[in-house]
């Protein structure tokens, strides 16, 4: 009798999805574990300087803060279960549509900014390892090391004090347009240009910061990626049989340079994800790094809880996603 | 390869620009009655359409019952009324009641409130009537236990109060909505900075119908009474409110009011020379640059806040426990001018009293403690460790704000002076709170910002011994003398026996300097020269201004 089998992609899938789910118990164990051994205590911090000891005691019950920590971890597996990540303490609103809420943001800059990252960055180090050591490829390089060595918060004020405070073509900070649409789309006239002023000219300094980094990055790693590729046989065979050698460097040797390549931006793409917190506070984006540097600060266990279970699963997908294009892109992979 | 690289780059290109993208309004004919605004970017010269009001956080909740902070604060309080409320002077008027009688033994508070052709004149923005019916049920879910309110204490002095907490009643007896127009509050004992209590946000009548049906969402999605209503919210991003045109006083002359969540203080002061802000404070930072922009200079407004910074020392260990000497030494030997204008860059003001200027009481000519080397090393000597012989390395506390510990090293260093060893210890906010709440820190930073402009909520708040740790007297001195003077005070209905009163216990604490007085915050604000009718007070925090009137501001 056959045995029925899963397609193989499907079954690679399910596996690593199957395995994740030990994985969220881990993380959120050991998060939880550490929030409540650490000294603080959430009630005190909500209260400021209005403590009153009878008061907190309420709160304290209200918010079940008063059972042993495992009771409470339990209690929070068995919500998290039914799909409730509970209330956040400092912002009195539920966890879920807050945290998702942000994490839509922080996902629309990564977007931008690794769509910049890559675009540039791969180009530059095609560029360079395509003509090495000529003068193209030493200002490329020169300007990748210095992206890498920028520090974000620096580089995004600059950017914020020259081009918006300064030549005023940009806005300062912020997301989107905060003033009335209505009178914006009449004095705009088009589609296009309501859609620049009211959105899309507010993704330009932040993408352009947070992508900086990624790109340099990208771009030394194509360079070194391809240049070790352009030293093989077939590229030289292929240059033998007369190809131009443009065609012999996106063609032959750029799909098989990529799989480091690939893997780097799967990995910048999920520390990106998971909080640009310097870029997000520069420009006031109202995103999901922000966000929980001031919950952990502020002891807000829900909302920390909420959005240690959102990253532990974007790194699951990403590093998934990133196994899968290992796939489509080197066949040998498909079949190891 | 090339090609799916490709349709994978262009798919999240695509993504990126079109989710979450606004539609184009539809056009509703008469849309632009504002004016259009075609950009808001560049430092603007026409008039703005909207007042565009920095936070530095998002607002906690929107819910009265819950705001204690003044972010939320700044921006409740222009959807909600009290019975009472502050003038920007700090004088109780009233909001919600138009006036007011309290009894000769001052237990029983009579408010009348406003009413128009005999139905009351406010209305909650759902079309709810504010009657006393709505401040009985708005007392009432102040004091109801399972809303765990953390200002119910504002009505602990309440008749009866303890026991519906307790569920001993279903009815307050201490509150009584007489007839629509009429709300009476009984005390069980005379406590005259009650009508400020009155004042604070958590004590605003809330609609009972519209809070039943919302249950514990009605903070995201407000109903008030005020001069605006919620329009929207997008979480840690903006607030907007409008301009509510029924409002009893008239319709506030800026239609929309736009909350804008900027945390980082540089980020502010770019969108404010941009012009895209009415106000910002200055970050310490930039006080320099400030200073030197004759144009930008023009714009500041400010006064000193009741707003303190300062230190405590813990008055039940030793070497502080019972050596007023000692505390006076540190007190001596400190050049608070060098902190005011070398850290601060004049931002700040020397504190020389325990209560700040600006309420019916203020100790003008007091000397305070004049930075004396010579003199502070005479009393270290009295207090038993001449030249700091004998004094064990002191450990002083403090949060982790960056110009805290600027503030920090240079007490060290003036200390060092007289040679008093102290070392540093930054904490975060939370472990801080635990240390200084349960007495085990030695010397630490010591803020409080006025809740009510009223002697009480410093003198007997922060140093009566019934206030031991987190309730606010972290110095955890006593002074039998000092607790019954600004005990009296509170019962004393007459205001020149109270500011008798509480100038005794002042001078109490002065000589006995549990404290180590250092500045207080200026609420320095930069304002664009096109508003107008705005007023930094005393009793507010910048960016914040929650107490100065917006409602009376206007865009010229």
């Amino acid at each position: 009798m056959r045995r029925f089998r899963l397609p193989p992609l499907l079954a690679f899938v399910l596996r690593r999805l199957l395995l994740s789910i030990p994985v969220l118990f881990g993380v959120t164990f050991i998060c939880y574990g550490i929030l409540s051994a650490a000294p603080g205590d959430p009630v005190r911090i909500i209260m400021g300087q209005h403590y009153d000891p009878e008061i907190a005691a309420q709160i304290t019950k209200q918010w079940g803060l008063d059972k042993p920590w495992l009771v409470q971890y339990g209690r929070f597996l068995l919500r998290t279960a039914q799909g409730d990540l509970g209330h956040s303490y400092a912002k009195r609103t539920p966890v879920g549509p807050f945290i998702l809420g942000k994490f839509k943001n922080t996902l629309l800059l990564t977007l931008v900014a690794m769509s910049i990252a890559i675009v540039f960055g791969m180009a530059a180090g095609i560029v360079s390892a395509a003509w090495p050591r000529s003068p193209a490829d030493a200002a490329l390089m020169l300007l990748a090391v210095a992206g890498i060595s920028i520090p974000v918060f620096w580089l995004g004020m600059l950017l914020q004090v020259y081009f918006a405070a300064k030549l005023g073509w940009l806005p300062v900070s912020d997301m989107s347009y905060s003033g009335d649409l209505g009178s914006l789309w009449k004095s705009s006239g088009s589609y296009p240009a309501f859609w620049w002023q009211a959105y899309g000219r507010y993704f330009v300094l932040p993408g352009l910061t947070l992508g900086t980094v990624p790109m340099a990055i990208i771009a030394r790693l194509t360079r070194s990626s391809m240049l070790e590729v352009l030293n093989q046989d077939y590229v030289r065979t292929a240059r033998a049989k007369g190809l131009s050698w443009p065609r012999v460097v996106l063609t032959h040797a750029l799909p098989n340079a990529l799989i480091p390549v690939i893997t780097v931006i799967g990995n910048n793409f999920a520390a990106l994800l998971t909080g640009a917190v310097l870029t997000e506070t520069v420009f006031s984006w109202p995103g999901l790094g922000r966000v929980m540097v001031e919950a952990i600060s502020q002891y807000d266990y829900p909302l920390v809880m909420g959005g240690v279970i959102l990253m532990a699963c974007v790194f699951v997908l990403i590093n998934l996603i990133v196994d899968i294009t290992y796939g489509l892109i080197d066949p040998r992979v498909r079949a190891a | 390869m090339i090609k799916h690289l490709t349709a994978f780059l262009t798919l999240v290109l695509a993504l990126a620009a079109f989710a979450g993208c606004p539609a184009p309004p539809k056009d509703t004919g008469d849309s632009g009655a504002t004016g259009a605004q075609t950009d808001t970017n560049t430092a603007s010269s026409a008039r703005p359409s909207e007042y565009r009001w920095p936070l530095p956080a998002d607002a906690r909740s929107l819910d009265p019952l819950t705001v204690t902070d003044t972010v939320s604060d700044t921006v409740a309080r222009r959807m909600f009324n009290g019975l009472v409320r502050f003038t920007p002077e700090g004088k109780v008027t009233g909001d919600a009641a138009e006036k007011w009688e309290i009894s000769p033994d001052g237990l029983v508070y009579t408010f009348t409130l406003r009413s128009r052709d005999g139905q009351p004149a406010l209305k909650f923005h759902n079309g709810e009537p504010l009657d006393s019916a709505a401040f009985l049920f708005s007392f009432k879910r102040v004091l109801d236990p399972a809303n765990a309110c953390e200002r119910a204490n504002l009505l602990e002095y309440v008749k009866g109060s303890a026991d519906f907490a307790a569920g001993k009643t279903p009815e307050v007896a201490g509150l009584e909505a007489v007839d629509p127009l009429t709300f009476r509050i009984t005390l069980d004992k005379p406590y005259t900075p009650f009508l400020n209590a009155l004042c604070l946000m958590s004590l605003c009548a809330v609609p009972p119908q519209a809070v039943q049906e919302a249950g514990a969402g009605f903070g995201d999605k407000p109903v008030g009474s005020g001069p605006y209503k919620f329009d929207s919210w997008e979480r840690e991003q903006r607030i907007v409110l409008k301009a509510n045109p029924d409002y009893f006083d008239g319709q506030p002359p800026i239609e929309t009011l736009v909350f804008r969540i900027i945390k980082d203080e540089n980020t502010r002061f770019e969108e404010f020379k941009a012009g895209s802000l009415e106000h910002c404070d200055i970050p310490p930072s930039k006080i320099s640059e400030v200073n030197a922009d004759p144009k930008l200079k023009a714009m500041i407004q400010g006064v000193p806040a009741m707003d303190k910074y300062g230190y405590a020392f813990n008055c039940e260990e030793a070497p502080f426990k019972d050596n007023t000497a000692l505390r006076q030494a540190f007190n001596y030997a400190v050049d608070k001018q060098n902190i005011v204008n070398n850290i601060w860059g004049g931002l700040v003001t020397e504190a020389r009293t325990y209560v700040p200027e600006g309420m019916f009481y203020y100790w003008a000519d007091s000397p305070g403690y004049a930075y004396d080397v010579e003199k502070a090393k005479g009393l270290l000597e009295q207090a038993g460790y001449p030249g700091g012989q004998g004094l064990p390395e002191l450990v002083l506390n403090v949060d982790l704000a960056p110009t805290n510990k600027l503030v920090a090293e240079a007490v060290q260093e003036d200390l060092s002076k007289i040679g008093v060893k102290v070392r540093i210890e930054t904490t975060d906010w939370g472990p801080f709170l635990d240390k200084i709440y349960a007495g085990e820190s030695l010397f630490h930073q010591s803020t409080w910002l006025t809740d009510y402009p009223d002697p009480d909520n410093w003198l007997w708040q922060l140093l009566d011994s019934s206030n031991f740790g987190g309730k606010g007297n972290t110095s955890r001195w006593s002074n039998s003398e000092f607790d019954s003077f600004v005990r009296q005070a509170q019962v004393e209905l007459d205001e020149a026996r109270r500011a008798e009163l509480y100038g005794k216990a002042e001078r109490i604490a002065f000589d006995e300097a549990p404290w180590l007085l250092l500045y207080w915050k200026n609420s320095s604000t930069l304002v664009q020269p096109y508003v107008e009718g705005l007023t930094v007070t005393r009793f507010d925090r910048t960016p914040q201004l929650g107490g100065s009137w917006a409602e009376k501001v206007s865009l010229k």
